[in-house]
């Protein structure tokens, strides 16, 4: 076998034995023959000679393991997990049941997506719908309760209004038979100057109607003037109070002379602004729960002549069974709402836990 | 054999003794027997697992050192090798348990040599201690003072030189020449074909002799041509 050229890869495998039997004779035959071969192979041979003679490197110390230098990683990373896998499960859980109990409540409250959707343009549906039937005359009063009634009132106690009018009517017709038993024990009017307080200056029935709807719907009591069988329901409903009642008491309007009832109506006018805010306070939480007291009384407005006085006369406490039912309802509803709230709460409180162990874990 | 009873109180004491003699007869080994080491290590036997880590602890740091040319970094890296092929000893399916142990520190040397060009210098809060025998930064990776002037001068020299080859030329020169590996071994530490195996030793024993050459005058007579 001859070959002109030997290269580093043979010479550097024929220091290592690493040529085959037949290659490795022929390059010692050529070796033997070249002295430059010679030359390249002592050269190699000094190379790996000086690598294998130099002893190694002494390691500074033993590199025997423990058993906590073995089994520290794994364990711990583990149990640092633990607990933020526990917490997303338990956020998870919670927001869902939150998700799930909020809805429940809407349906029992019979609110469905497609009210809530609705109900952004209520307050003026609800306007429309009023104006359409009751005219004129229920454009004027509604407007007060429009601008009593809160802006971020939900639609559902605005938009029902129009068929709860005929209700009302039909109220109406009941109260103007019914006795009032005994005056509001309201604190707000137990003021001594209101004692005196007479409104026959308010002639015009719209007026006084508006105020009194305005002012929170049947609690105040206003006899018209001339008006004699009005004139006898507030006799009745003072006596009943003794006519020394908290609640107010309307003056005989037959013996008071309209001169002086200006002047002592002129006289109470702080007290009674005063009385009056508190009442549309009061109202304004009254129909936050229940749209129906101002609804009657715009009702009542459409009955006649007859039955006005009957309807300034009727007390918070003929709204009693209404008021004694929606109790009720608020009582069964207080747990329902209860509920999503409760567990938006310890939904959020576990989000933020989950938010905290997964920083503190980055950290 | 006449057993000395009279240093014992009673047949039952000797009997004891017998028995941890008979225990550390079992526990130290006559002969260097690797198979059966590595299988013991591989039923969790911490002992068994610390002889090979003696025997084998010199050539893995000398490769590691040999790669990183840094002795606090090849400290670190043969101490993460060791623990990583305790973890995977279980794995480990028969074959040169030193070539697979070499495997383990070579890929730990190449993820330092990465690392490194990535974040190319040590940071003052990792420097650390300026105590010399705590901080291995500060640890001098050169000659002892127990070896001769030569011996120290011929490592330094060829410390440097091995530095200078390419990465992939320097491990397999360290192990086939410096820690007396085959090339079939060195083909399983790199996992490479054994002709890359041969081709590379060649490229780097030539790439030595030009290095030690033009550093002639260091070397001893015997070296020199």
């Amino acid at each position: 076998m001859t070959r002109k050229t030997w290269s580093t890869v043979d010479i550097s495998a024929y220091l290592d034995g690493k040529l085959t039997p037949e290659v490795q004779v022929a390059f010692e035959t050529t070796v033997s023959q070249d002295p430059d071969l010679q030359h390249r192979v002592a050269e190699m041979r000094q190379v790996v000679t000086l690598m294998r003679s130099v002893p190694l490197q002494e390691p500074p110390r033993n590199y025997l393991l423990t058993t906590e230098m073995v089994s520290e990683s794994k364990p711990r990373t583990q149990r640092r997990r633990l607990p933020l896998l526990m917490m997303r499960v338990a956020t998870s859980v919670a927001a869902a049941a939150f998700v799930v109990t909020s809805g429940l409540t809407l349906m029992q409250r019979g609110i469905t997506p497609a009210m809530i959707t609705q109900s952004r343009g209520a307050p003026e549906a609800a306007m429309l719908l009023e104006k359409e039937a009751t005219g004129d005359e229920m454009e004027m009063l509604v407007a007060p309760m429009a601008q009593a009634v809160p802006a971020e009132e939900p639609a559902e106690s605005e938009a029902p209004a129009a068929p709860e009018v005929e209700k009302a009517v039909e109220r109406t017709v009941e109260v103007e038979e019914e006795v009032v038993p005994e005056a509001p024990a309201e604190p707000a009017f137990d003021m001594p100057d209101t004692e005196n307080i007479e409104e026959p200056s308010l002639g015009d029935d719209e007026e006084v109607l508006a105020l009194e709807i305005g002012m929170g719907g049947g609690a105040e009591e206003i006899a018209p003037e001339g008006d004699a069988d009005s004139a006898e329901a507030t006799t009745e409903v003072t006596d009943t109070a003794d006519g020394m009642t908290a609640g107010v008491s309307v003056p005989d309007i037959a013996d008071t002379p309209p001169e002086e009832a200006i002047q002592a109506e002129a006289e109470a006018a702080p007290a009674e602004v005063a009385a009056a805010e508190a009442l549309a306070e009061q109202e304004e939480a009254m129909a936050a729960e229940a749209p129906m007291p101002p609804v009657e009384a715009v009702g009542e407005m459409t009955t006649g002549a007859d039955s006005e006085a009957a309807i300034r006369t009727i007390p918070q406490e003929d709204h009693a069974p209404e008021m004694a039912g929606e109790a009720i309802e608020a009582t069964d509803a207080a747990p329902a709402v209860w509920a999503p709230v409760g567990l938006g709460v310890v939904t959020a409180v576990l989000a933020a836990i989950t938010l905290w162990i997964s920083r503190r874990q980055l950290d | 054999m006449r057993l000395p009873f009279r240093h014992f109180g009673s047949k039952t004491k000797y009997s004891q003794v017998l028995e941890n003699v008979k225990q550390t007869m079992t526990i130290a080994p006559k002969m260097w027997d690797e198979e059966a080491l590595v299988k013991a290590a591989q039923r969790g036997q911490m002992d068994a697992f610390s002889e090979l880590i003696l025997h084998y602890q010199s050539q893995v740091f000398n490769l590691a050192y040999y790669i990183l040319h840094d002795p606090a970094a090849a400290d670190d890296a043969t101490q993460e090798a060791f623990i990583s092929a305790y973890r995977s000893i279980k794995k480990f399916r028969g074959g040169s348990f030193r070539s697979w142990l070499l495997r383990i520190v070579t890929n730990a040397c190449y993820d330092e040599l990465r690392r490194r060009k990535r974040r190319p210098n040590v940071s003052w809060d990792e420097f650390g201690d300026m105590d010399e025998e705590a901080n291995p930064h500060l640890v001098n990776g050169g000659p002892r003072p127990e070896e001769s002037v030569q011996q120290q001068e011929l490592r330094a020299l060829l410390d440097r030189s091995i530095a200078k080859l390419p990465t992939h030329h320097r491990t397999t020169i360290i192990l086939i020449d410096r820690l007396g590996l085959s090339y079939e071994e060195a083909a399983k530490v790199m996992d490479v074909a054994l002709g890359t195996v041969k081709s590379r030793l060649a490229r780097a024993r030539k790439e030595m002799q030009s290095l030690l050459q033009a550093e002639r005058e260091l070397l001893p007579a015997r070296f020199r041509l």
